[in-house]
């Protein structure tokens, strides 16, 4: 448990990787909802057990960055506007908003009848309250605070009227308020317990559809409907209190378990479903299968170009050309998961193909190292200058490598091998590698990063979101054109030119080879025929509001 | 993992279960025949083998065993022959260093509390009794998350975990032999302690100790695969058999030749060396 705290209290931008690491997706503009097949008025009553893989460590959505915090605690915090699927947005708590025509200021009018399960009202002292407690730098918030991006404050208006005051515009603000990191805590539990808010339980307490009745760290969180819940997200396809009594989350590190919980009846869905399993839950009677594909950044290997190796472009053009990686995802993936042609990931808004930019030319590699003056051979057949080896320095950390990942970099390798070139992998444990992260002692470094369109760039590449600083750009990427593009989208609200900005910035990343993007994986969920109304939310998430057992 | 029951087996001095001798002989001259194909295998692989055991082939990934892929290829395309063959010496290799650290410091720990008596003794073996109250997996799992993985340290802590068993062995026996009118003979002789122990105490300990070595071998290398299955063995690619195991047991439902075929070469070693262990515990019971 210490390792997993420690693991946590790291950066930031580690572990957001680390939770789309095992597979896990945030946002996404969703194509409706695959697995909502049923028939019939839906139903109240019963409960249903969902099997995820990890725990969250904390349980305050303000602190923690986990993507399994969000989809888990979705249903208990509520937020001030509901993403639909098609990218617009829905009245939540508050019922309509403006935005200035500067782009610098948010007014919210609230509801005025919601309550916090302590009989607290839901006013404008509570949005206060909340985005307050978000940036006070004794919160330590990871993820939840660079959401709130430029904000400078939040003014009380009268009680159900809330202006919030940002410092430039910030294209992603009405994103951010909807996502469960900026949910809402009673201003009574801020007060009274600021620092029980990340144990969960009865410390949880919000406005959501259900409450957060118990946890037992490791093994099962338990949630419980609440009664009188009649302000559901404008997203939903009902109103009023939830459907289910309530539901568990079990988690199963174990795949095959996991799967096989939901295929036994154990459970009622189980989430990730690996790509080794997908064919096989898909032939079972027992259970429907309803997979997607992650949007965000799909899996991808980025160069650090703060060390000496991948400072030349054309050192990183060798790993952008030298390896097969289609055909090493076409084998390893049997056809589940598709190549990657960018580093956005189809399914992600402002996504722009370039698959003819990341062909596998072996012989261009092969020249570029000798341009670079690899032109002797050692005795393993590894290409060397001045009696040094290309070698590349790829550290990980066992709790966030999935079995696929480690087949799939076990293959680069041996395709790197092919050309010359030594991919060194070494396997650490949480804390050290994350130390490693943090120095920038590394020449490649693997994730995947979830995100619904293409803001996700600017974690990734904006020169100043280094990992040392709760960012994700592990490649530690310093390129004036590439923030100006960055700079440019997240100025913006015409969703054209953010689109624009994005696309250029994808090709920029590309062209510069900062990074070479390695497979699409999908979300797969094994559901048991009992569950109905299955929905992902915008988030890419399944909707359990919705969710009712036959 | 019966680790300890297998030893306690073989050190026990009634003939475990009355098995006719002829059954025994066959079943140490089969082991012995498989175990010196084996050895074969360990030393030469490239004569059972021309390929390359992590050359990977991605577009002949999950082939079905075939006259090509004898056992068929992995996730990687991989063969899974080539792998289980060049595996044999890494498998073997941790089972016999874990069984010689395991028998080292046994006859180190067992000679000193044999010959100390006294406080040496008592401290050396409530010592053992501790350990030996700790399931030795769980010993050995203890060892590797305190010097980290890899093969050396899985072979490292399995050979730790079973120190005590020869511990308790080697005290045994030295104790009936220090307590002989030879052994008293020598001391009033005045022969150096040095001398006895390598002249009398020894050959008579070593007796039980080679079968319970060949027996514990086995035992060692199903630890050191399981280690390897929970993660801790040698790094990928390693065509190390536990490893393979561990990689494989993904594709069990689609592929099963990736998981079978390391699992069946565990069973066929761990089965050749206890049978011939057993042929020579018989022989010397005999």
């Amino acid at each position: 448990m210490h390792t997993r705290r420690r693991f946590l209290s790291l950066s930031a931008g580690t572990i957001a990787a680390v939770a789309s690491g095992a597979g896990l997706t945030a946002c996404s503009a969703a194509q409706g909802s695959p697995g909502d097949i049923d028939a019939g008025p839906p139903q109240s009553g019963g409960t249903i057990t969902l099997a995820e893989p990890t725990s969250p460590i904390g349980w305050d959505p303000h602190v923690g960055t986990e993507d399994l915090l969000g989809l888990i605690l979705r249903p208990v915090f509520d937020s001030l506007v509901a993403a639909r699927t098609d990218g617009t947005f829905a009245p939540w708590l508050a019922t309509s908003w403006t935005i200035s025509p500067d782009g610098l200021n948010y007014t919210f009018t609230l509801r005025k009848d919601v309550t916090f399960t302590d009989g607290t009202p839901f006013d404008a002292a509570a949005v206060r309250a909340n985005f307050d407690h978000v940036v006070a730098p004794g919160t330590a918030s990871r993820y939840a605070k660079s959401l709130l991006g430029p904000y400078v404050g939040t003014t009380v208006l009268d009680q159900s009227t809330v202006r919030i005051t940002l410092s430039r515009p910030y294209s992603q603000f009405l994103q951010a308020v909807s996502s469960t990191y900026l949910g809402f805590h009673s201003p009574k539990a801020l007060r009274e317990h600021p620092h029980d808010l990340g144990s969960g339980g009865r410390y949880t307490v919000t406005t959501g559809a259900f409450t957060f009745a118990s946890v037992t760290q490791g093994q099962q969180a338990v949630f419980k409907r609440r009664p009188d819940y009649k302000w559901g997200p404008g997203s939903a396809k009902h109103t009023g209190p939830a459907y289910l009594d309530g539901f568990t989350v079990m988690f199963v590190l174990d795949d095959q378990t996991r799967v096989g919980a939901a295929t036994a009846g154990q459970v009622d869905i189980a989430d990730q479903v690996p790509a080794s399993q997908l064919p096989v839950v898909r032939n079972m009677g027992s259970v429907r299968l309803i997979s997607r594909d992650s949007p965000g950044a799909p899996y991808s290997y980025y160069m650090n170009t703060g060390k000496p190796l991948f400072s030349d472009v054309n050192a990183r053009k060798v790993m952008l050309h030298g390896v097969d990686v289609d055909g090493i995802t076409k084998g390893l993936f049997q056809g589940q998961y598709q190549p990657a042609s960018s580093v956005l990931s189809p399914s992600t808004r402002d996504f722009a193909d370039l698959a003819d930019q990341l062909g596998y030319h072996p012989d261009r590699a092969e020249s570029l190292l000798a341009a670079l003056g690899y032109t002797d051979t050692d005795g393993a057949g590894y290409r060397t200058r001045n009696g040094q080896r290309f070698a590349v320095r790829m550290p990980f950390a066992t709790a966030n490598t999935t079995d696929e990942r480690r087949a799939f970099n076990t293959a680069v390798q041996d395709g790197l091998k092919q050309i010359g070139v030594d991919l060194v992998l070494t396997e650490l444990d949480a804390p050290t590698y994350i130390n490693r992260a943090r120095a920038g002692d590394y020449d490649l470094s693997a994730l995947a990063w979830g995100g619904s369109d293409g803001a996700v760039l600017w974690n990734l590449f904006y020169s100043k979101n280094l990992v040392p600083v709760g960012g994700a750009n592990v490649a530690w990427v310093a390129d004036q054109t590439l923030d100006a593009l960055l700079t440019g989208a997240e100025n913006t609200t015409d969703q054209d030119k953010q689109r624009q900005f994005y696309r250029q910035a994808q090709a920029r990343v590309i062209d510069q080879a900062y990074v070479r993007p390695a497979y699409v994986a999908k979300r797969g969920l094994a559901v048991r025929p009992e569950v109905h109304g299955f929905s992902f939310d915008a988030a890419g998430w399944p909707f359990i509001y919705d969710i009712w057992r036959g | 993992m019966s680790v300890e029951l297998a030893l306690s087996d073989a050190v026990s001095d009634e003939a475990p279960a009355r098995v006719d001798g002829r059954s025994r002989r066959i079943g140490a001259w089969l082991g012995a025949t498989l175990l010196v194909l084996v050895l074969a295998v360990l030393v030469f692989p490239e004569w059972f083998s021309s390929g390359r055991p992590n050359a990977t082939d991605v577009r002949h990934a999950f082939t079905p065993p075939s006259l090509g892929h004898l056992f068929g290829t992995d996730e990687l395309g991989r063969d899974v022959y080539t792998r289980v063959v060049y595996g044999a010496g890494i498998s073997l290799g941790i089972g016999v260093l874990a069984v010689g650290i395991g028998v080292v410091g046994g006859v180190l720990l067992g000679l000193l509390s044999g010959l100390g008596r006294g406080w040496v003794d008592t401290v050396a073996m409530r010592v053992v009794d501790v350990l030996l109250a700790v399931p030795e997996l769980l010993l050995a799992l203890l060892v590797v998350a305190i010097i980290g993985r890899g093969s050396l340290n899985v072979a490292l802590a399995i050979g730790v975990a079973a120190v005590p068993h020869f511990a308790r062995l080697v005290r045994g026996q030295a104790l009936s032999v220090l307590r002989s009118e030879y052994v008293e003979a020598a001391k009033i002789l005045g022969v150096p302690p040095v001398r006895y122990l390598g002249r009398h105490v020894l050959p008579n300990v070593g007796g039980p100790l080679v079968v319970m070595a060949s027996i514990g071998t086995g035992s060692a290398i199903t630890a050191a695969a399981g280690l390897s299955v929970l993660g801790l063995g040698p790094p990928a690619p390693s065509p190390e058999w536990g490893a393979m195991l561990s990689e494989g047991q993904a594709y069990l439902g689609t592929a099963w030749w990736i998981a079978v075929f390391p699992g069946l070469a565990v069973v066929v070693v761990v089965l050749s060396v206890t049978l011939l262990g057993r042929g020579v515990q018989a022989r010397r019971l005999r």
